[in-house]
């Protein structure tokens, strides 16, 4: 047995880990987690800074920042994953479609993404959101359609990349139906790659939502989400920075944990 | 390579009448009567909305509608504003100058950055210096662009003093929210020089460079670096489209005047002529981009040229 | 005996990471001498690459470490240098050449500008110095047009080309010491003939000595003063060539000349070959390293490494030296040289059969590749058909057209009578079952993500409806059928050596007991002792299962060996047609005998009283966009007439069985 050495990537890795399970425990259980109820206003106590008895100090409704930032833990994280698993399914399958028929399919599919990506991401999402009525569908909506244009185009190069191996030949020159080569062989090869783009694409997609919610698209809501608390704490900065501040620095640290993970899984798929 | 070049703007026409499409369709038909952008359906009365649908032309088949809509933008005219009745291009135009502006200089200093550090990163491969970068690339690509901007204000501008926090006027007005856009994006731009130098350090041709006797500052940086262009190439395109999608961002936060401002006001005020002027404006600068893009790789990398 | 060049001595490489320490070179010493020829011989893993680099201290930047030893050249010794003053003797005193030309050029500079960099930085000469000298080497070197040539980069050269434009530049700043890497094995027989003989001349004019790394003893017999022959990580034996080739001494040298399959070799002997692989570097035997393959390995052969011990004839490290000779030794289950039954049957026949890709430009122009151009000829029930080429004649082509993994574009190809030249996919699968394929890459060849039991499996799944476990146990006795363990059936690819994953794949084609095996260079990734053990392998599986091969291959030798019929391609075009040791004792056209006369061979090499020049072809295949009129062979061509270019020929008969298509053959 080997002796097992943890490298600082791999400490980073399980910090990161654990950053994120607390998040999702966050999201799950947050009554468990904050302190105070996300609604309860302590008029007594506004815009108070950071103190041990308020850890992100307290906003302008006499809010525990702390208490808030842990509930909206469930919209941000509802937002991320459903605009992940939306965008990478339909970019997933339109870009290994394409990649694995090839020909005019293939040719239409760049076309349609070529179009799709002249219009920069967040260009497009505001477009897509402010078309639509604020709502959490509409912003996952706007987030996951633009971002097809990565997931498919990821997907397709895996998968062209893997159609040219030899042992797809051997498959064909076997017999074997191509249905059974696009599921057994492809897909199971191509995943881990796109896994690895899912993963990046979830810290992207908190990123773009804060941005939408920062430019007013965000949900507008009793418990505001990450994006839409920064966004308010904003008017406070000069007498309150840490409405504005805190948040900041959790989606910083989420989207970081993620990253740190994926780069990691990347690293672990792809040894180089 | 002229006729590349031609095939290639051909193409980008098409993708740019596909992206008209896009916009036209996702302000017109995705769930919800565009009207109701304009009045609230609960004080409205049905006859003022029909009266106004009139008005506006929505009235017309969708069709209709959208071969009107091209006809105009051929003649240059990309509609009115609906709240401020000014003619839409003239709006994008007048802001546009202040747009470009903020993204040509968050260019340089992001490419400038992302391939000094990337290359440097790459060097001293896990080393001190290039787990620092890493680290540091990986926290700007982490942070809501709109809180770097924010956190900037707030140490530049409230704390130390240094720097105005908005307006649009002169050189220092343009620092803050150039740093802002350049450094978010010079993160992506060091991640992909490193490791397309680290792949790079690893090619056979890198064995005879060195065979030759030539020293490993030569290698880096005329060879090396030169190779590591090509995909970066690509990338820093992206970047110049990103950034024009950051402005949006950065224009509220810094409060200048620009294109990005005016849509995001735009957005608020359901003004579609306006957002569907820039975001289709948006587009064909895109379009240049890539091209441009395209044409200087066929500059640097000799197996495009030749195709 | 001249003043030594460059002194190796008791030189040790290791690589060291975070998981392993591992020692590569193991205390190996030579010398080179001025204008003397020596050649590292080894199959892959040997560390004659890596003693290459070692020399240039390029080990360095790679990973390795010289752990001990030295590296004396004229006198001072490298391996106590600093990088710096490594740097100036690099490219000025020693040069080197490696294995990929088209990898080893910066594919974003021009050949030009990469040769000049190289005198610009030895020597105080001027742009415009350097450029005329840079254009008399690449004359020198053969290359036409050198001022064009110049201003070219590396992807609009071919790799002939670019390994001429590769020694211009490493004799740019007249070293004395060139080292090459593998110079010419990613280049055709033709062009490796024509390198060859170019560094033999250059060698005499700038007297410089030469370091030769090569895995085929082929040129190293043509090539070499001195032969050192390494295995994993220690020279085995060195000496003078023609001793070396006449008297081996150490059973791995003896076992490598008795595998290599001559063109003289008898065929219908077996092939002989040594037993097992290379072993890992992480897993070195103790003893002598050679001890778990050796036939003759005694019990202090498994206990104490033999030193390299001088001899009369040479030096050589083995514990029974004299004793032993591979030669006695008889080859296991020779084959009972069993005239096959003359049958008639044809398995395939292929009329006129044509594929074109066609490439539209800008503005609609056309540029068609002709990849296999009108092609006739039909392959006999139960016999190995060869095809010879050089890249780009269309070999490969064919035999995908022949399995429909592409449609011809004109013409019609007949499988055991049935016309399938236009069947649909449905009515194909049918005939697919009959013909499977053996490609020259194994690991490519198989997913990385299943198991090899799984993987042999794959077409037994495609085609037969059986239960789990019939299934199981059929893929379980193909395994044992290639010669592999049982246990095989739960690994993966990865955990397998080169030759053992060629059997899976073969194992994997005899799955559904197909009458027809394509076999594309199946062999030509292998190490020699290791290709012996497959040819030999796909031979007992002929006998037993009745297979028809047809067996696709660059090397002449080993396609010699397995073939009943060989036919020529060039071109896309087949040139001559006849039974194999009729036609390379009669070759008929005349690029068929450029070809043969190609070929470095250990007997030919001291056949006479002096070396015999290798007599190649001139010029390169051109390329299929744009075939020469008349007989697309008539520009390489020594016996060329007005005719040839005016006429194409057609495959005639000139002997039993024998076609060729030539003008000048009656």
């Amino acid at each position: 047995m080997k002796k097992l050495k943890l490298s600082l990537s791999d400490a980073l890795a399980v910090i990161s880990g654990l950053f994120i399970a607390f998040i999702l425990l966050c999201a799950i259980a947050p009554g468990f987690v904050a302190p105070y109820s996300p609604t309860y206003m302590n008029v007594a106590d506004l815009l108070q800074a950071p103190s041990l008895t308020h850890l992100f100090g307290t906003d302008y409704f006499g809010r525990d920042v702390f208490s808030v930032v842990v509930y909206g833990s469930r919209d941000s994280l509802i937002i991320g994953v459903a605009s992940v698993l939306t965008g990478g399914i339909i970019g997933g399958i339109l870009g290994a479609l394409a990649g694995f028929i090839g020909g005019v399919v293939d040719t239409i599919f760049n076309r349609f993404i070529e179009i799709l990506m002249t219009i920069p991401g967040i260009l497009l999402a505001l477009a897509i959101a402010a078309a639509l009525r604020p709502s959490l569908f509409s912003i996952v909506l706007a987030i996951s359609v633009s971002s097809i244009p990565q997931y498919s185009r990821v997907m397709r190069g895996q998968v062209i990349s893997i159609k040219n191996r030899p042992y797809i030949t051997v498959s064909n020159s076997i017999g074997t139906r191509g249905a059974v080569i696009f599921v057994k062989h492809v897909l199971l090869n191509s995943w881990s790659p796109f896994l690895v783009m899912a993963t990046l694409g979830l810290g992207s997609s908190i990123l773009v939502a804060s941005g939408l919610s920062f430019l007013g698209l965000g949900i507008i809501k009793e418990i505001p989400d990450w994006g839409t608390l920064l966004s308010q704490g904003r008017g406070y900065l000069v007498v309150a920075h840490w409405i504005c501040t805190f948040p900041g620095l959790v989606i910083t640290a989420f989207v970081l944990a993620i990253n740190i993970i994926g780069d990691r899984l990347r690293d672990v798929i792809d040894p180089k | 390579m002229a006729g590349v070049v031609i095939k290639k703007i051909l193409t980008s026409l098409v993708v740019l009448f596909g992206a008209l499409v896009l916009v036209f369709l996702i302000m017109n038909v995705l769930p919800g009567d565009p009207i109701f952008s304009i009045v609230d359906p609960t004080t409205t009365s049905p006859e003022e909305i029909a009266a106004l649908k009139h008005e506006l032309g929505m009235d017309k088949p969708l069709g209709q509608q959208f071969v009107e809509y091209v006809i105009d933008i051929l003649h240059g005219d990309f509609g009115k504003s609906r709240a401020s009745s000014e003619p839409v291009l003239a709006l994008i135009l007048k802001n546009l100058p202040k747009t470009i502006e903020l993204t040509v200089v968050s260019v340089v200093i992001s490419v400038t950055l992302g391939i000094l550090l990337g290359i440097l990163s790459a060097v001293f491969r896990n080393r001190v210096l290039d787990t620092v970068v890493r680290v540091l690339s990986l926290i700007t690509i982490s942070m809501p662009t709109f809180w770097t901007g924010v956190l900037f204000i707030l140490l530049f501008s409230v704390k130390l003093r240094w720097l105005p926090s908005m307006g649009s006027e002169g050189f220092r007005t343009l620092i803050l929210p150039s740093v802002t856009l350049g450094i978010v994006s010079s993160g992506v731009i060091v991640r992909m020089v490193r490791n397309s130098a680290l792949e790079i350090i690893n090619e056979p041709f890198i064995v005879t460079l060195r065979a030759k006797g030539l020293a490993e500052r030569t290698v880096m940086l005329r060879h090396v670096l030169r190779n590591v262009m090509i995909p970066t190439i690509t990338v820093i395109g992206l970047q110049v489209t990103n950034m024009l999608a950051g402005s949006v961002i950065i224009e509220t936060v810094f409060s200048r005047q620009g294109i990005g401002r005016i849509i995001s006001t735009a957005i608020m005020a359901r003004d579609i002529p306006i957002v569907q002027g820039v975001v289709f404006f948006s587009a064909i600068i895109c379009v240049v981009v890539n091209l441009v893009v395209d044409v200087s790789y066929a500059i640097i990398d000799p197996r495009v040229r030749r195709a | 005996m001249s003043e030594k060049l460059l002194s190796v001595s008791g030189l040790n490489v290791e690589f060291v990471n975070k998981r392993h320490h591992v020692n590569v070179i193991d205390g190996i010493s030579f010398d080179i001498s001025a204008g003397e020829t020596v050649c590292l011989v080894g199959e892959s893993g040997s560390g004659k690459s890596v003693t290459a680099k070692t020399v240039m201290r390029l080990i360095e930047h790679e990973g390795g470490r010289i752990a001990g030893g030295n590296l004396v050249f004229n006198g001072d010794d490298l391996a106590q240098y600093k990088e710096k003053a490594v740097r100036s003797i690099r490219g000025d005193r020693i040069a080197m050449v490696f294995q990929e030309p088209m990898a080893a050029f910066d594919p974003v500079f021009t050949i030009g500008k990469q040769i000049t960099e190289c005198i610009r930085r030895h020597t105080k000469q001027t742009v415009a110095q350097a450029n005329a000298k840079a254009v008399d080497l690449l004359r020198r070197v053969g290359i036409s047009e050198p001022e064009a040539r110049m201003k070219q980069y590396p992807n609009e050269l071919s790799g002939g080309m670019l390994q001429r434009a590769m020694i211009a530049m490493a004799l740019s700043c007249e070293p004395d010491i060139l080292i090459a890497d593998e110079p010419t094995t990613a280049l055709d027989v033709t062009i490796q003939a024509q390198i060859l003989n170019l560094l033999r001349e250059l060698k005499r004019e700038f007297n410089m000595a030469v370091l030769l790394i090569t895995h085929d003893l082929g040129i190293a017999a043509e090539m070499a003063d001195r032969v050192c022959v390494m295995y994993a990580g220690r020279i085995v034996e060195n000496s003078a060539t023609e001793a070396i080739l006449r008297r081996p001494l150490h059973p791995y040298t003896q076992g490598l000349l008795r595998s290599v399959t001559a063109l003289n070799h008898d065929k219908n002997e077996k092939l002989y070959s040594i037993s097992g692989t290379i072993p890992a570097l992480t897993e070195m035997p103790e003893g002598c390293r050679f001890n778990p393959r050796c036939p003759f390995a005694t019990d202090k052969c498994r206990e104490a490494e033999p030193p390299l011990e001088t001899r009369a004839l040479g030096s050589v490290a083995c514990w029974r030296t004299g004793e032993v000779n591979v030669s006695s030794l008889p080859v296991k289950g020779v084959d009972a040289a069993q005239e096959r039954e003359e049958s008639a049957e044809k398995l395939f026949e292929v009329r006129n059969v044509s594929r074109h890709y066609v490439a539209r430009g800008f503005g609609g122009a056309k540029n068609v590749t002709r990849a296999v151009d009108d092609v006739s000829f039909d392959i006999i029930k139960g016999e190995t058909f060869g095809l010879v080429g050089e890249s780009g004649s269309g070999k490969s082509t064919l035999g995908r057209l022949l399995l429909r993994l592409e449609k011809v574009t004109s013409g019609e190809i007949r499988f055991d009578g049935r016309d399938i030249t236009n069947l649909k996919s449905g009515e194909l699968r049918d005939t697919r079952r009959h013909m499977q394929a053996i490609f020259q890459d194994p690991y490519g060849s198989m997913d990385p993500r299943w198991r090899v039991g799984k993987i042999v499996e794959e077409p037994l799944r495609a085609y037969e409806k059986l239960e789990n476990s019939k299934i199981r146990g059929r893929a379980a006795e193909l395994l044992e059928l290639v010669g592999l363990d049982r246990a095989a059936y739960e690994k993966f690819p990865h955990e397998f050596s080169g030759g053992q994953r060629q059997r899976i794949c073969i194992a994997r084609a005899v799955a559904l007991s197909s009458k027809f095996i394509l076999a594309d260079e199946a062999v030509s990734a292998l190490d020699v002792s290791v290709q012996a053990q497959i040819v030999n392998l796909l031979r007992e599986l002929q006998e037993k299962l009745g297979l028809t091969y047809l067996f696709i291959a660059h090397s002449l030798s080993v396609v010699r060996h397995v073939s009943d019929r060989i036919g020529v391609m060039y071109l896309g075009q087949l040139v001559e047609i006849a039974p194999a040791t009729e036609l390379f004792s009669h070759p008929a056209h005349p690029y068929t005998r450029g070809l043969i006369a190609s070929v470095p061979s250990v007997d030919n090499a001291f056949a006479g009283e002096t070396r015999r020049e290798l007599t190649p072809l001139s010029g390169e295949i051109p390329s299929p966009m744009r075939p020469p009129s008349g007989c697309r062979f008539h520009p390489r061509c020594p016996s060329a007439t007005a005719r040839c270019s005016e006429e194409s020929p057609t495959l005639r008969q000139c002997g039993s069985g024998h076609l060729a298509a030539c003008h000048n053959i009656s």
